[in-house]
């Protein structure tokens, strides 16, 4: 303490000598996440029950469109909840044509099980979805391939076999002549055709050969099925010629892993491109680990051998993930470099379920292959995604935090991305409302209560060296003020945050003068605007308070650590946080106690700690970093634990933020996969008794009408 | 998983397989309808050792079904008819920890698959005990996934068990089993039939790993296969010169939906195996050992109960 009030007193003089802070400019019309204005609702393209959309250009360049029917399709369908439809009991298959990708044209019923099917196509079957149900029988997840100058229908009957139709007009309306049963077991298949040299327009990323190729003998057909089952063909496509292998998959994490994304593929289909590094691709329709439940995405990997392994390196490392809720897609090209995959809710987190509908991808010429970018412009997720509008629309926020102060007002901030940007100070918007500024333009004013000149060792530091406080190269001795919080404790705000620092003179400079870790800072005047003068030093990489109705102050920090500060706030009671530590058994790290669950689940979720008190419990929310993430939340009895399984608050709330607001309601914030502007979004918050549930109001919405129509 | 009850007389008289069944009356097990999934084994002294799913969960009872339990227990018996609990081989509440290397795989709340209503869990799913290379193991899964070995630190069943970690990390389903071929080389078996070598100090598999062939894929057979789904519990034992793969599945027998405990037989581990038998109706996922008189037996789940069978 004694050198930091030594350089709290020299500060003073040295910051009057008048280092010169040089702010980077804001860059003029900057919009980090216009592309939000062009967010769109996904429609399905038709309004009939289907599962299994599968969308290919055909070689007069119109789109082919199939899937598997429901039973109601033709007769009740139009109008009716889809979750009705049943699509395990259907009487073939169904083809739309289009050459817009907007309008569809019936082709009608390409095949009939009641009238063209013979032998085990007529036969009744487990039913995969309810195996101790009643027995079906129909087509499931057909497609439609041009190969060897014709046009053929592969399908399965309720994941029971897997066969082949054959168009005996060369027509893809048909009529369609059985071409064999290709497996006596098994579901989802899919052909690729291995043609060599890949697609000789060279923009390519190809199921089958194009036009000009399409009949050329030599490209060897595959038969793919089931969770990555594949065979060659016989030339004439009358059966396999090989027995079946499994594709081989790249451990998806070293063994030193840690969070499972994945679980094991239920269907896959091959692409080849003639860009970028590997040649394969294979799409994966898997459960993914994510939205604290079971997901069906599809996800994309690459090999450069036809039969893997097929794996994540390289430019697919962390993003396998193709489509959220896609399940078994399809991409496609539309002739015209656009690109686009199938889509049809597959799950119960998706946007709806059981419809058609094709999503825009952007096309990774380097990596050559389609990706989900971030201009996105479709949501496939349930959840106001596509209509919200952020809070503000300037500024690229992360790890958001927003405070209700008694003085009236609500105060954001949060670290602030992008080069130069505000990195002399901490930027602070207040509000006295929670609408958004684009419908109350006065609402979000920004301010920067703090800057680096206020840090006096750095003021003496600029006085000798003026660089020091220049922001306008592209990367300044001192960069982004990460993970700062706004706060009111003790009848006062406070602010915790401080640069960080990128140059080693100013560490140096810093270690000399024996400080350690970033400020907290008190407000001089009681006003949310300060002035503010630093308080204490504290070590932190993502720092929060709590106060509880007792009056004491609690610090929480990175990796779900918290503290008990000393009365003054002037730095941990490091005492007594050992004290409670011992007397529970709680494992400590530094000066903090390592909070716990029941059931010793790790808790390393990194960042966004928050700690709120709902009906006498303590909830404690972090963010999933290796998950997903979302927000989520613990609940005790006791500050210290043991805490519940988490769950998630927040759908990619990113590192986040939970407050009571004026009205009594709880919010919370949200930024992660929306471009970093922040969203702030309502939460239901019901407390049992004997534990808290919280989700966002629009989920429990969701939750309570579909409720009702059961 | 749905099962419908039905009386195990009639299902043993419905045994139609290679083997005999055995007419050995079923014994009712200590801990009835929280065990399912058992794996049996004989030790040296003759005690058999018997583990399984369970739903157990001592430490947040409101979260213990068969998803979420506190880890690998083990009971022993002299007779396979009195059991006696030895207790928890391996906590899985003691397995989390801030080094990934040891800890954190196992420390964390995986979705279910094929269970999107269902919220993250956390248990030990389908675990066995295997006496290969000399010494006791467990292989075992982490919500039907993610599979981790346990070597018994004692050279005794009952353990203590340390982990070697996790293994065969290629997403292609749990239910892990260990197989010891008679030139001393053992194999991980899972998943939907799924069987990949192991290396020599048992840290994993050493190459990648290829699907059993399997007359229920249609190749090289045109026969229609049996109308089955849901394959799960890969097992592989050998008797002399024949492989036998077991598995369990949701079986049409008769006109009807059963949980068959289902066989098939090859001359070489990877196939082709034969079109598959019911051995265990009814017997869901059921696994095999050699009992004291050097016989096979099986052990099973039926209505909610562990059995042990004669084969």
């Amino acid at each position: 303490m004694k050198t930091i009030r030594f350089a709290l007193l020299l500060g003073v003089p040295l910051a009057a000598l008048g280092a010169e802070l040089k702010p980077a400019p804001r860059p003029e019309n900057y919009a980090p996440a216009a592309y939000l204005r062009d967010r769109v609702e996904l429609r399905p393209i038709l309004d009939e029950p289907l599962r299994h959309t599968y969308v290919m250009r055909g070689p007069d360049g119109a789109f082919y469109l199939t899937g598997t029917v429901a039973s109601t399709q033709k007769s009740e369908a139009r109008g009716q909840r889809s979750e009705a439809a049943d699509f395990q009991n259907n009487d073939g298959i169904w083809l739309w044509r289009s050459t817009d990708l907007k309008t569809w044209q019936p082709l009608g019923q390409v095949w009939s099980i009641e009238r063209q099917g013979a032998g085990w196509q007529k036969e009744k079957n487990l039913n995969p979805e309810d195996p101790a149900g009643p027995l079906v029988r129909g087509v499931t997840a057909p497609e439609i391939h041009f190969l060897k100058g014709t046009w053929w229908l592969c399908y399965s009957m309720n994941g029971h076999g897997t066969g082949l139709l054959k168009s005996a007009s060369g027509k893809p309306e048909g009529p369609y002549e059985d071409a064999g049963r290709m497996t006596a077991g098994g579901a989802n298949a899919s052909m690729f055709e291995d043609f060599d040299p890949p697609s000789p327009g060279g923009l390519g990323l190809r199921r089958e050969a194009t036009t000009a190729q399409a009949g050329a003998a030599g490209a060897a057909v595959y038969w793919v099925w089931g969770p990555g089952r594949i065979a060659r063909m016989k030339d004439d496509l009358s059966g396999l010629a090989e027995a079946p292998r499994q594709l081989t998959f790249e451990a998806r994490f070293p063994l030193t892993g840690r969070m499972p994304k994945l679980h094991f593929p239920e269907s896959v289909s091959l692409l080849k491109t003639d860009a970028g590094r590997r040649r394969y691709f294979l799409i994966v329709e898997s459960g993914s680990c994510r939205l604290g439940g079971y997901t069906r995405d599809s996800h994309i990997f690459e090999s450069d051998s036809l039969f893997g392994p097929f794996g994540t390196e390289g430019d697919l490392k962390n993003s396998d993930l193709l489509l959220e809720h896609g399940a078994q897609s399809t991409v496609f090209e539309d002739g015209a470099g656009r690109w686009y995959a199938t889509f049809y809710g597959a799950d119960n987190k998706a946007v709806w379920r059981d419809r058609p509908a094709i999503v825009s991808m952007d096309y990774d010429r380097g990596g050559g292959r389609p990706v989900r970018g971030r201009g996105r412009r479709e949501f496939t997720e349930r959840g106001p995604w596509a209509t919200m509008p952020p809070l503000i629309e300037d500024v690229a926020v992360n790890d958001e935090q927003m405070l209700n102060a008694p003085d009236g007002g609500y105060y954001f901030t949060g670290s602030m991305f992008g080069d130069a940007f505000r990195k002399h100070g901490l930027s602070v918007w207040k509000s006295k409302t929670l609408e958004p500024r684009s419908v109350q333009p006065e609402n979000w004013q920004e301010f920067t209560p703090v800057t680096v000149a206020d840090i006096p060792f750095l003021a003496a530091l600029a006085a000798k060296d003026p660089t020091v406080f220049d922001f306008t190269p592209r990367r300044p001795k001192l960069g982004t003020w990460w993970n700062a919080e706004i706060h009111y404790l003790k009848g006062n705000f406070w602010i915790v945050g401080g640069p960080s620092i990128n140059d080693k003179a100013t560490q140096e400079a810093m270690d000399q003068a024996g400080l350690k870790g970033r400020p907290l800072w008190r407000s001089k005047t009681g006003r949310a605007e300060g002035p503010y003068e630093i308080h204490a030093w504290l070590s932190y990489s993502c720092p929060s308070f709590f106060e509880d109705d007792d009056g004491k102050v609690y610090f929480l920090e990175g990796v779900s650590q918290m503290a008990l500060m000393k009365d003054d706030l002037s730095g941990v009671d490091e005492a007594a946080t050992a004290a409670i530590g011992n007397a529970r058994g709680i494992k400590s790290y530094g000066y903090w106690n390592r909070l716990a669950t029941t059931e010793n689940l790790v808790m390393d979720y990194d960042i966004g700690n928050c700690m709120v008190k709902i009906g006498g419990k303590y909830v404690f929310f972090s963010c999933n970093c290796i998950g997903g993430y979302d927000y989520q939340y613990f609940v005790a009895d006791d500050i210290w634990g043991h805490y519940s399984r988490p769950r998630v608050a927040m759908p990619h709330g990113g590192h986040s933020f939970v407050m009571k607001d004026k009205e009594g309601a709880w919010r919370c914030l949200q930024w992660a996969s929306m471009g970093m502007v922040p969203f702030l979004h309502e939460l239901h918050v019901e407390d049992t008794g004997d534990d808290v549930i919280i989700m966002p109001k629009w989920e429990y919405e969701h939750r309570k009408a579909a409720a009702g129509r059961r | 998983m749905r099962r419908t009850r039905r009386t195990w007389a009639a299902a043993i008289c419905a045994a139609a397989v290679g083997f005999a069944a055995a007419a050995a009356a079923p014994q009712a097990f200590p801990v009835e309808g929280h065990l399912k999934d058992p794996s049996a084994a004989l030790a040296e002294d003759r005690t058999y050792y018997l583990t399984g799913t369970t739903d157990i969960n001592t430490l947040d009872p409101r979260h213990a079904d068969f998803q979420n339990n506190d880890g690998v227990r083990l009971w022993k018996s002299k007779d396979l008819k009195t059991w006696e609990e030895v207790g928890l081989a391996w906590d899985l509440s003691k397995t989390g920890g801030r080094d990934p290397r040891k800890g954190g795989w196992q420390a964390h709340l995986r979705a279910v698959p094929g269970q999107p209503d269902k919220e993250w869990s956390r248990g030990v799913t389908a675990p066995e005990l295997h006496f290969v290379k000399g010494g006791w193991w467990i292989v075992f899964a982490l919500n039907d996934q993610d599979i981790g070995l346990l070597k018994s630190a004692s050279g005794k069943p009952e353990g203590p068990y340390e982990e070697v970690g996790r293994i065969g990390n290629r997403f292609l389903g749990g239910d892990g089993s260990l197989f010891e071929d008679s030139d001393g080389r053992v194999y991980l078996v899972w998943g939907g039939g799924y069987v990949a070598p192991m290396k020599d100090d048992m840290s994993d598999i050493v190459e990648e790993p290829k699907a059993l062939q399997l007359a229920i894929e249609g190749y090289p057979s045109e026969e229609p296969s049996e109308n089955q789904t849901g394959e799960r519990g890969a097992f592989v034992f050998r008797d002399g010169d024949v492989y036998r793969y077991l598995y369990a599945a949701w079986h049409l027998r008769d006109g009807a939906a059963h949980f068959d405990t289902l066989v098939c037989e090859a001359k070489s581990l990877f196939g082709p195996y034969s079109k598959p038998k019911v051995l265990i109706p009814d017997g869901g996922q059921a696994t095999v050992f050699r009992a004291a008189d050097a016989s096979f037996k099986a052990a099973c789940t039926a209505d909610g109960d562990v059995r042990i069978l004669g084969l």
